[in-house]
């Protein structure tokens, strides 16, 4: 039976678990201030994840020592404060990405399995247990 | 080209600030999150964004999520537990200490018997006097690191407390010892219930004043766990 209302809450909680995960990927990649992170996480799929959300997550790793600031020069106007993973947040960043893999793995691999969702098929699905 | 609907980001800013002000956050903890919340309104409002729709779910509990996040919320000062922690931990220490001192002079007494007709320094009941009062002052400090266990600006309320109480005991007796003094050195209840209030009231007094003072001091980095919460709100 599909409810969309409750897919929309579990798509939330999927994100809840990744958001910091992600926040560190994107500012690793490129350093940037809290207003330019939503429309990053819109351009990679990630959509609804808001100025609401991002800051008080950047406020909470940074006071968490896992994002450190520096001054860069705006186009327009005075520095801008922006953000990027320290080094205390590379080490969480490499080690959270691995825990995400390893989970992801066995639970699509559970899924597989149970037959909840199709394999690719270059996969040869496992051999059902009596 | 901004429309004339957008909220003009000051007026974002300046009502961000009254809820801020609200939660109990301090004026220098408000102006750094302002300055950075502040261009990011400007850029919004550059966008054609309104600025105030940028701040989800609603400005009050944005201006809440960002106060907590960044651990500057309004902090419970705790006082009547850690006054009741203070005045409890220096009261027994000072009892065990006077009846530690009661069985050590009995026990001295029964191996050294001193001359009654020779002078001695006073060097020795300083000493003990002096030890009893340390001891009052560490079973102070403790009882405020048990009351404030787990609680915020625990550390900088020991240590202000650590620096406040020796001077203000100090003092503190020799206030009480002037009163006794005016009475003759009077042993009725009443008196000596005044000089111990004496010293009670003033410790009392100095313990409010660390707290109050740890209070007003910017977070101690220090205090923040040292494990990442992995939830996000």
């Amino acid at each position: 039976m599909h409810h969309p209302i409750a897919d929309g809450e579990r798509h939330s909680q999927f994100l809840r678990g990744a958001l910091d995960i992600c926040l560190l990927a994107l500012l690793e990649q490129s350093p940037s201030h809290a207003y330019e992170l939503a429309d990053r996480f819109a351009e990679r799929g990630l959509v609804g994840i808001g100025y609401g959300t991002l800051y008080p997550l950047v406020t909470r790793m940074r006071r968490l020592g896992l994002i450190e600031e520096h001054r860069e020069a705006s186009p327009a106007g005075p520095p801008r404060k922006v953000f990027r993973p320290s080094p205390a947040g590379r080490q969480a960043l490499a080690s959270w990405s691995a825990q995400w893999l390893a989970s992801t793995a066995v639970v699509r691999s559970l899924l597989i399995d149970t037959g909840a969702l199709a394999p690719p098929p270059e996969e040869t699905p496992c051999v059902k247990r009596p | 080209m901004r429309e004339a609907s957008l909220t003009d980001p000051k007026r974002v800013l300046g009502e961000l600030d009254r809820a801020w002000r609200q939660a109990g956050v301090r004026t220098a903890d408000r102006r750094r999150m302002a300055a950075e919340v502040g261009p990011d309104l400007r850029a919004a409002a550059e966008d054609g964004r309104d600025p105030r729709a940028l701040l989800t779910p609603d400005l009050e509990t944005f201006a809440r999520r960002v106060a907590e996040a960044g651990g500057v919320g309004r902090t419970q000062p705790h006082y009547a537990a850690v006054e009741v922690g203070a005045v409890a931990g220096g009261v027994l220490a000072l009892v065990v200490g006077a009846v530690s001192a009661v069985f050590l002079n009995r026990a001295l007494s029964a191996l050294v018997d001193l001359d009654r007709d020779r002078d001695y320094s006073v060097a020795g009941p300083v000493l003990v006097f002096g030890g009893m009062a340390a001891l009052a002052l560490l079973g102070c400090l403790f009882g405020i690191h048990l009351a404030l266990r787990g609680r915020s600006a625990a550390r900088p309320t020991l240590w202000r407390a650590a620096l406040l109480l020796p001077p203000t005991a100090g003092a503190a007796v020799a206030a009480a010892v002037a009163y006794g003094r005016s009475t003759d050195y009077s042993d009725e209840p009443a008196v000596v219930l005044t000089e111990c209030g004496i010293i009670l009231l003033a410790c009392a007094a100095s313990v409010f004043a660390a707290r109050r003072w740890a209070l007003s001091t910017p977070d101690d980095e220090a205090d923040l766990p040292a494990v990442y919460e992995r939830s996000v709100s």
